[in-house]
């Protein structure tokens, strides 16, 4: 059965279809940088490739990061927070073209497009997501496709629970937010998101020592191991992501016993970490040392703490094993 | 000029394009917002969503002649646009007189001065348009959202997103493909499991 699976997030769209007996991933940078027009010739001799939309030049992807850099401007993010704004219409257009690169046309009319979105963030006022879920169906109607929203951290469940029969603790921590869900026998049972990710780490810690969040984010992703950390950055950062580990931790607790009366694990599960700021060196380990010190008072059992296989993607994975299921 | 203060009664944000504010979610800092008469009447986007908005009239804010020491009017108290707590109705200064029909004045003065300080109260805190306990829009999870008739009404969503005219469209995209075993088999998990929950 035909079905396509797409991860909406903060730092990249992913999108997975099943292709000539394999699993296609396809990956696009979520930035974009817009450029008069008079810029097109510069463009076009240094072979970067762009669009030309009501009189304006756009530069979409990772190479919208590369020429932001040329221009020595911030390359403009269309989800903030892990959300679409109501406010930049503009940026809507770009999700859709960005899109529209990575899901390509539908193989049959209305074929299923299970796509992320985020819960609502406990620890943000006022924090819905109706709206975004509301664009990118749209957006997705437009296509071609029949949409369907999914829980970012369900789909790990699904792409990486099979053996615990679709049960466990899925947490995908991304750049605007960090999503998690509590999933028994694939039904989600507790989900939520906490409003810090990567891009919280990299703010906080460029606060700490005096300098710019795009400079943390390039030191976190340039393969340094947290739990060894040897520059005042470092350190920083690696501050920050115990941090938010802990913060993580202590949520899951308070919201499984505020919820207590209405959920019952009675079997130990797994916790999946998944999402491309558990892809800093060293987080599986600081997150399983972290967790020790909580485990006499975490009020599930946990059988073991894993990363996804790849946790860049895992929830499309999930999406795509999620839309071939019949209705 | 009279003024209307508007709240937002959903759990999501509310744009009201006209009026160029978007109303954040209830009990949320920017839910409220105090608009004039004119805009207030003008604006469609009030009319097509006034089942998602609470709307109330605040009295006419007008500078008053200071009262004169020792006259205490009702004119001056009307004024008060923050809502205060009730103030208690004031004993009338008429000296008792034991003839009835006296008396019967004096107990019709005191029905209308209890008849004025409601009025006085109802202006005080805005006269609310709309029954009282109109049911609200139950809180619901993404998919109700999407799937509940009506509920995404007062959302704006543009007609079409999708720009139709892009020129030059040539974006790079990384691309990596896997092995379909692990995924098949996960699919597999999924159906048996959801076959046996419906049996």
């Amino acid at each position: 059965m035909p079905g396509i699976g797409v991860d909406c997030g903060t730092m990249n769209f992913v999108a997975a279809r099943r292709n000539s007996g394999q699993v296609e991933y396809k990956r696009i940078r979520d930035a974009f940088i817009d450029l008069p027009i008079e810029h097109k010739r510069m463009l076009k001799i240094s072979n970067t490739s762009y669009m030309e939309l009501d009189g304006k030049l756009l530069v979409l992807g990772d190479e919208a990061m590369a020429t932001a850099n040329l221009f020595n401007r911030e390359a403009r993010r269309p989800l903030s927070g892990g959300l679409v704004s109501s406010r930049e219409f503009d940026a809507q257009q770009v999700i859709a073209l960005l899109l529209k690169q990575i899901s390509g046309d539908p193989e049959i009319p209305n074929e299923k497009c299970a796509y992320s979105v985020p819960a609502a963030a406990i620890d943000v006022q006022g924090s819905d997501v109706t709206y975004h879920s509301l664009i990118l169906s749209k957006i997705f109607k437009e296509l071609g496709y029949n949409p369907d929203p999914v829980n970012e951290a369900l789909a790990i469940i699904f792409a990486e629970c099979a053996t615990s029969n679709f049960s466990g603790l899925g947490i995908s921590y991304g750049s605007g937010m960090t999503n998690v869900c509590l999933s028994y026998n694939a039904m989600s049972a507790l989900e939520f998101s906490l409003g810090r990710g990567g891009d919280w780490i990299d703010n906080g810690a460029a606060k700490a020592v005096g300098t710019t969040s795009a400079k943390m984010c390039s030191i976190k992703e340039s393969g340094i191991d947290i739990t060894s950390a040897k520059t005042r950055e470092e350190e920083a950062i690696a501050l920050y992501v115990s941090s938010l580990i802990d913060y993580t931790i202590d949520s899951i607790a308070r919201q499984f016993v505020r919820a207590k009366g209405e959920l019952l694990v009675p079997k130990p599960i797994p916790i999946v970490v998944s999402g491309g700021t558990s892809l800093a060196g060293g987080f599986l380990k600081k997150f399983q040392e972290r967790f020790e010190l909580h485990r006499s008072t975490f009020p599930i059992q946990i059988s073991e703490i894993r990363a996804a296989s790849d946790p860049l993607q895992a929830v499309a994975a999930g999406l795509l094993i999620y839309s071939t299921m019949e209705d | 000029m009279p003024r209307y203060r508007i709240e937002n009664k959903l759990d999501s944000n509310l744009l009201l394009e006209d009026v160029g504010v978007t109303l954040s979610p209830r009990g949320g800092v920017d839910s409220i917002k105090i608009i004039d008469e004119n805009t207030f009447l003008k604006s469609r986007s009030i009319k097509n969503n006034i089942n998602y908005l609470s709307v109330a009239l605040l009295p006419d804010v007008r500078k008053s002649a200071s009262p004169k020491p020792g006259v205490v009017t009702k004119k001056s108290q009307v004024s008060v646009t923050k809502v205060t707590p009730e103030v208690p109705s004031r004993p009338l200064n008429i000296n008792i007189d034991s003839s009835p029909v006296i008396k019967n004045v004096q107990n019709q003065v005191d029905g209308l001065d209890k008849k004025v300080d409601e009025v006085i109260r109802m202006l005080r805190l805005g006269i609310t348009i709309g029954q009282p306990g109109e049911h609200l829009p139950p809180v619901v999870g993404t998919k109700e959202a999407m799937r509940t008739p009506g509920y995404a009404d007062p959302l704006y969503i543009p007609s079409s997103i999708t720009p139709s005219e892009v020129k030059d469209s040539n974006v790079q995209i990384s691309s990596q493909t896997s092995d379909t075993s692990s995924l098949d088999e996960a699919a597999e998990a999924l159906k048996r499991l959801k076959k046996a929950k419906k049996v």
